[in-house]
């Protein structure tokens, strides 16, 4: 029997049967129904506002006012009123894209919280062309860059993309009518699309010319690859299979034929028999000199000779002993060997023609096209320019007036002034900025599309993570308003990106594709080897004349070409090898310094000073250089980095001296150098200003590879000279009853670490290349702030990692007849004092060790820091009240104090200081006050949002996916983070291994971060 | 104070032709008349440098402890120097009237009456570091076990610097009582002189209604010695707990135990220095000198030459171990360019020559009965024990552990004005106390003027002989 009741679940429901149905479709309305209560004008008219209502509101809203301004003032978060589908609050969201920003390439992870970007991960599916250096984690910073043009600029005065396009348009008919040149100069730019796009403009204006340009062109090596395999793509070497590395000059683990070698380095470079042995023949002191294994430091002409010589060895014969020492060692290695060259085209040839006569199985015959400099082009473009063919220049975040040599950027100048357009997509008031007419912010890569091809077979898309911050615009996509006109559907570089990749995709779809970021689709160039004059380029090499002084340019591992120098991080990461920060200097040897009456003194706060010279080379003087004298410099050498001193482009980045003037763009090696001493004296800002362990052996740990290939490292018994044979006994503790382990004297009793993970952080100070990615990775992960040059130099550095850089002393105590002549006494602490003029160097990355009875959570009166269940040492910024006993007694020196207030406090004027800068903060972090201290957590934050993501899906957490922001940085697998309650876990195993110790063990700290000791496979022959 | 008769061998502790009389007139005397130029002079000069001080208290306050000269290895630097250096000075004056009254030394009755006021002001500088060094001051009272609403958060009562908390503010206290329990006859003498309605009101109020009574006398003295019982372990307890901050440390050449009774030995040295600095200036300011004889100097120059030997051993001591230890961090710590021959060979030197090679000279009975070189030597250990606590607190930091983390202090104008400021906020307290206060307990005194004073002395031999 059919019902008729009527069945309801409110009772306005049952006065209206379609209610439900109503409100369903309303259910999931994205726009706000504004309309529905504002949109009847009738009806608002209708509503009567007498004028008693009138003062009753006006009344209220006086006093409401009144009262609210006597409140703080509060920053509002505003919720979503329609949430995004795919943004929950609090959660992160991960995407793939491309770190481009015209000079590095690096394939990345981009984790943003609420539509912000605030970290930079490597991509795992990339490989080696996924891992991050310093730069790369650092470029989300310079995403909220304040110092940037915010807006399109006409006449230097702010307006809109449409005059801006009015303008580049007229100038683009105007040309083409002339029958002008259309010159697009861009930094290299190996964008499939972007190549497409231009052949596109190019149908359209067919004058349009693309020109490249980089501040650090590689020009030498694309010339050399030229001559050698044709082709001006640069190699890429793959140092898997390799056991040998003789490297001349060759920085390759910061920048050698635009890449970075350090994945692969650290990977060849594991203990064992067929460990990677490294020769470095250089003048500087490179990061990749300091690792290596026999460093041979000579100036650059001498560095050349030996080039020659090893060349000679190859093919016939050398009478040089090192050459010869080399030669056999590169013969007995064959194929496992490869030689590394840089400085000049001649070198990079000779480089090549030996590693094909090695046959050396590092050369992958896959080819690097991120450099597509080519200087011919250039010139016949700067002829272009003076000439007045040139109708309009559109420069693309190039700046060619900071970045030339010698007086050309003056001159260049004064070409482009001769252009009627000027057009410039500029990312500071630079001076490109200056010249231009029409300027266009450059898009950052986190707000671009895009698509790199960086080498043979390797595709990585680049989508952007946020609405753009100011109104940049990239330039693909003002070549489509160009080319179709403005307001053109077609407009969209999204969809002229999307029809161009997919084809190349195959059968990936674009989305997919997309989703991975880094995609390898096959096809592209290979390298064979096809020519090359050795003859020319050894009569090339003997053309540079050896002078009493000469200068090798290089960059750092934190500034590099100086594309980011306004990135405060960057500028404050001190430089691996000085560990200073803020500056770059002229490094010289201590010989040299003495011979020419230069300084550098330790003042009563133990911060350093340096004399100034003027600097002198191929009739450029450079002005007010630092003098800072660098152990391990070659005697006749000099240092000096590029990537610094400019100007107009924001606070930070003005810092040092621009040393581009004294770059060829080809050559790095500078001779006939001289130097004028100033009276003035520069103050420097240095991390580290005692070098030496002091004898401290057991801080830093090295073995030679022979001895821990055949020696126990616990092995107790004495050799001929009654030293212990062991090289990594375990500490004992002589007590009056009995000998024990240093573990087991104990005056506490242990925490229960039985339950749930207990975690420990392993540090391999055989893979540290001392790069100081993971200190970047740890800045931006925990919000730890920029202090600035001043308070870095007052030893106030707020960093919560930091890697100590070592040089051997003079003598090593440890050695019998050190012992003997009385080295262990302390009047002979003045030997160990002083670094070794050709030092061994040693990199210690050192963050709190999160002691299992840590000093300092006993001397805090207030328990501000305390044991975590975890294995943490934990600190409650809450409960802090500053009286930083906790900081001395860490015999770590690991805890920060925040002795002011680090954010929006104009003093420290970086990027915590604005509103868009600390758009970078993380979330998950809190920004601590002034007057706590601060310190490693072991990224807490990381690992509790793991256990809880398993906790909620009720499952167990496997090894591997734990970890901390330095761990995840690092390009080298330094770190290892794990649960050592997993016996599976590799922590775990790390911890029983031969190599492991703990820093400082017999002070009883017992820390959950223990170390493996440096392994040097040295031989002494060269 | 048993017995009347003391063997005419011992010196006289009052000469000069005293009657009880003259005793109330002389240490009433700088109460009732009008000051003199010098101290107006003296206290201006206290006042502006206390003033100057506090303005650069309130500046770190208000900007940070960056205004001081610490980095992030030598987080501690003239801040807690001072601390440890104000308390140490102010052990000499619970010594004096404690220890002393329980060892019947009679002596001590000239001297504890501004002894003891210039531990209570010397603690009250001393107090101040701790707190304005907290980074966050305003929560600076989460130190106190207090109730509170933030749940069971409590105090770490493994801290050395909690327990200094306890120490401090016990020896303050107790030794406060016990200062203010011996001004009260006194207070009542002035009181009872008194010519303005205001100074009788004020002195009546402080003298809590004494009317010298036998009762009252008898409680007085009982109560005394109650007091002295408390407070003769507070002596010790202070300094041996403000040594716990660095001998429970693992910073080597803080981690030692040899530090609380070293500790100990050198607050009594630098506090009888403090004590022979002031006195001797207030003795001839205020024409005291024949209440605080030579015979009064010389025997707490004796003291000094006991503590301050007791503090030499201490350091041949630590230098020993130092070497014998075979620690490499030990070793270098205490023999090497971390002191002697370091960056901080200065401060090293300056301490050895302070304290150990000038005030040797004591030794010489001409030295030590010299007020002259008494002064001198008195303050010259002032300077040698505040180099002691820098030497200490600074140098064993700046070279720690590991060598990448060396640094060195050096002081702003910040650090030093907050110093000046404490000593001129010290001065003015002295300063004010040397006219409102009788500076000698003379009712006391009074009680051994027929045995030790030196008419009676001299009667009572004639009677002998």
């Amino acid at each position: 029997m059919a019902s008729n009741k009527i069945q309801f679940r409110s009772i306005h429901e049952l006065k209206d049967q379609t209610l439900n149905a109503k409100l369903a479709a309303k259910e999931f309305q994205d726009e706000i129904p504004v309309d529905e209560f504002l949109g009847n004008a009738e009806k608002m008219n209708q509503l009567g506002t007498s004028r008693r209502d009138f003062l009753k509101l006006l009344g209220f809203s006086t006093a409401a006012v009144t009262l609210a301004a006597c409140e703080a003032p509060i920053i509002k978060s505003i919720p979503y009123v329609v949430k995004p589908h795919n943004i929950i609050p609090g959660i992160p969201n991960f995407f793939a894209t491309s770190y481009f920003n015209g000079s590095d390439f690096a394939s990345v992870l981009v984790k943003t919280r609420e539509g912000r970007p605030i970290k930079i991960e490597p991509n795992g599916l990339a490989g080696d062309l996924g891992v991050t250096s310093a730069r790369a984690q650092a470029s989300v910073l310079s995403l909220y860059d304040n110092d940037k043009i915010k807006q399109p600029k006409l006449d230097g005065k702010d307006d809109t993309f449409d005059s801006v396009d009015s303008y580049v348009l007229k100038g683009l008919a105007a040309s083409q009518g002339a029958g002008k040149k259309i010159v697009v100069l861009s930094h290299s730019f190996p964008s499939p699309t972007f190549k497409k796009l231009f052949a596109d403009f190019k149908i359209k204006y067919p004058t349009a010319e693309l020109v490249t340009y980089d501040a650090l062109p590689h020009a030498a090596a694309l010339d050399a690859s030229q001559e050698v395999f044709g082709q001006r793509a640069l190699p890429v070497y793959d140092l898997k299979n390799t056991e040998l590395i003789v490297s001349f000059q060759a920085d390759f683990l910061e920048s050698y034929l635009a890449a970075n070698l350090q994945s692969s380095y650290s990977k060849a470079r594991k203990p064992g028999p067929d460990m990677l042995r490294h020769i470095q023949v250089e003048s500087n002191l490179s990061l990749t000199g300091a690792n290596s294994d026999t460093r041979i430091k000579l100036k650059p002409s001498d560095v050349n000779k030996t080039l020659v010589e090893v060349y000679k060895g190859l093919n016939g014969g050398t009478s040089n002993k090192q050459a010869v020492e080399i030669v056999k060692e590169l013969q007995a290695k064959g194929s496992k060997a490869v030689v590394f060259a840089d400085g000049s085209k001649a070198a990079v040839v000779l480089s090549y023609l030996i590693n094909q006569k090695l046959g050396s199985n590092a050369f992958s015959g896959k080819a690097n096209m991120l450099k597509e400099f080519d200087g011919a082009r250039y010139t016949e473009f700067l002829g272009w320019l003076n000439s007045g063919q040139v109708g309009i220049l559109i420069t693309h975040n190039v700046n060619p007036v900071y970045s030339s040599y010698k007086e050309q950027g003056d001159a260049f100048k004064k070409s482009v002034a001769k252009v009627p357009y000027v057009v410039s997509f500029s990312e500071k008031k630079d001076e490109m900025y200056q010249l231009a007419k029409a300027v266009i912010p450059v898009a950052h890569w986190l707000e671009s599309w895009g698509d790199i091809m960086p080498r043979t077979g390797d595709y990585s898309l680049m989508q952007p993570t946020i609405q753009k911050v100011y109104k940049p615009r990239q330039l693909e996509e003002s070549l489509l308003v160009w080319i179709n006109g403005k307001n053109s559907p077609k407009n969209n570089y999204y969809d002229y990106l999307k029809a161009n990749a997919t084809p190349m995709l195959g059968s990936v779809s674009f989305n997919k594709a997309l989703y991975g970021g880094f995609n390898e689709v096959g096809g592209g160039p290979t390298l064979n080897y096809t020519g090359g004059n050795a003859t020319q380029a050894v009569s090339e090499l003997g053309n540079f004349k050896p002078s009493k002084f000469e200068l090798v340019l290089y960059t750092n591992a934190a500034i590099g070409d100086g594309a980011q120098a306004n990135n405060p991080w960057l500028q404050e990461l001190p430089d691996g090898i000085s560990r200073l920060a803020w500056d770059n200097y002229l490094t010289i040897s201590p010989k040299d310094a003495k011979d020419l009456g230069l300084e550098n003194e330790l003042n009563g706060r133990m911060q350093l000073d340096g004399s100034l010279v003027d600097l002198t080379a191929n009739g450029i003087k450079i002005e007010n250089v630092p003098v800072f004298i660098q152990p391990g410099q070659a005697d006749g050498s000099f240092g000096l980095a590029l990537g610094y001193g400019k100007k107009f482009s924001g606070k930070s980045a003005e810092t040092g001296v621009n040393a581009y003037p004294l770059f060829d763009g080809f050559n790095l090696a500078i001779s006939n150098v001289s130097l004028a001493k100033k009276d003035e004296m520069h103050e420097f800002a240095g991390m580290q200003l005692q070098n030496t362990l002091m004898g401290r052996y057991e801080i830093a740990k090295e073995v030679p590879l022979e001895t821990f290939l055949n020696v126990k490292f616990n092995d107790t018994s004495k050799d001929g000279e009654g030293t212990i044979k062991g090289w990594n006994v375990p500490l004992e503790i002589h007590t009056i009853n009995e000998t024990l382990p240093v573990g087991k004297v104990d005056l506490w009793e242990a925490f229960d670490d039985t339950d749930g993970p207990h975690f420990n952080l392993s540090v391999d100070l055989n893979s540290c290349t001392g790069c100081g990615a993971c200190i970047i990775a740890c800045q931006a992960e925990n919000n730890v702030p920029v202090v600035g040059k001043a308070e870095v130099r007052m030893s106030r550095d707020m960093f919560w990692l930091r890697i100590d850089r070592y040089y051997t002393a003079k003598e090593k105590i440890e050695t019998k007849e050190a012992v003997d002549r009385g080295l262990d006494v302390p009047n002979l602490y003045d030997i160990l004092i002083q670094p070794n003029d050709s030092p061994d160097v040693i990199f210690q990355p050192v963050m709190c060790q999160h002691c299992n009875h840590a000093p300092c959570e006993s001397v805090c009166p207030v328990g501000a820091t305390a044991h975590g269940k975890q294995g943490q040492n934990q600190m409650a910024y809450n409960r802090c009240i500053g009286t930083r006993y906790c900081a001395n007694n860490c015999p770590y020196k690991v805890r920060r104090f925040n002795w002011f207030t680090y954010n929006l406090n104009d003093k420290f004027d970086y990027n915590m200081n604005n509103d868009l800068g600390r758009m970078v903060l993380n979330p998950d972090v809190v920004v601590r006050v002034r007057g706590v201290m601060e310190k490693c957590s072991l990224c807490i934050q990381q690992t509790q949002t793991v256990i809880l993501e398993a906790k909620k899906a009720n499952r167990v957490v496997s090894d591997g996916q734990f970890h901390t922001a330095c761990e995840s940085a690092c390009p080298s697998d330094v770190f290892s983070f794990g649960d050592m309650n997993d016996k599976s876990s590799k922590v775990r195993s790390l911890f029983n291994e031969d190599r492991k110790y703990v820093l400082l063990e017999e002070v009883g700290t017992k820390p959950n971060v223990f170390y493996h000791a440096k392994i040097r496979n040295r031989k002494e022959n060269v | 104070m048993s017995g009347h008769y003391e063997a005419p061998i011992r010196e006289p502790l009052i000469i000069g032709h005293k009657t009880y009389h003259d005793i109330s007139n002389d240490i009433a005397r700088p109460i009732e008349e009008r000051a003199g130029k010098l101290w107006w002079v003296s206290i201006y000069v206290a006042l502006i440098l206390f003033i100057y001080g506090f303005g650069c208290i309130a500046y770190t306050i208000g900007t940070g402890i960056g205004s001081w000269g610490l980095n992030r290895t030598i987080n501690w630097g003239w801040d807690i120097t001072n601390f440890v250096w104000w308390v140490g000075i102010g052990h000499a004056g619970t010594l004096i009237s404690a220890v002393l009254l329980l060892f019947r030394q009679r002596w001590r009755m000239s001297v504890n009456r501004s002894a003891e006021a210039m531990t209570i002001f010397a603690v009250v500088q001393a107090a101040i570091f701790p707190v304005i060094h907290m980074g966050r001051v305003w929560v600076g009272y989460w130190v106190f076990p207090l109730p509170n609403q933030f749940g069971s958060v409590w105090p770490n009562f493994n801290s050395p610097l909690l327990w200094d908390v306890f120490a401090i503010s016990t020896y303050f206290s107790v030794s406060t009582v016990f200062w203010f329990m011996g001004l009260i006859p006194d207070f009542a003498m002035i009181r009872d002189r008194a010519k303005t309605p205001w100074t009788k009101k004020i002195y009546t109020f402080l003298s809590f209604g004494w009317g010298g009574k036998a009762k009252h006398w008898q409680r007085f003295e009982e109560l005394s010695l109650v007091l002295a019982g408390l407070a003769t372990p507070l002596v010790f307890s202070v300094h041996t707990t403000v040594s716990f901050d660095f001998a429970t440390s693992v910073i080597k050449g803080w981690h030692s135990t040899i530090y609380p009774p070293y500790f100990v030995a050198g607050a009594i040295f630098s506090g009888f220095a403090m004590v022979q600095t002031l006195l001797l200036v207030a003795r001839k300011v205020c024409h005291l000198e024949e209440y605080i004889t030579i015979y009064h100097i010389e025997i707490m120059n004796i003291v000094i030459i006991l503590t301050g030997g007791i503090v030499t051993v201490a350091y041949g001591t630590e230098y020993f171990i130092g070497w014998y230890s075979g620690s490499r961090y030990e070793d270098f710590t205490y023999l090497s360019p971390g002191a002697a021959t370091g960056p901080y060979w200065w401060a090293f030197w300056a301490l050895i020559t302070c304290n150990l090679i000038i005030p040797a000279s004591f030794w010489f009975k001409k030295v030590r009965t010299n007020i002259t070189a008494t002064f001198i030597i008195a303050l010259v250990i002032n300077i040698g024990m505040w180099f002691e606590r820098f030497d200490i607190i600074v140098l064993n930091l700046s070279r720690d552990y590991l060598p990448s983390s060396w640094t060195m202090f050096k002081p702003t104008i910040i650090d030093v004005g907050v110093y000046l400021g404490t000593i001129g906020f010290f001065s003015t307290l002295f300063l004010l106390y040397a006219r409102t206060f009788p500076v000698i307990a003379q009712a006391e005194l009074k009680t051994i003027l027929k045995m030790s004073g030196k008419t009676y002395k001299a009667k009572e031999g004639d009677e002998h002989h």
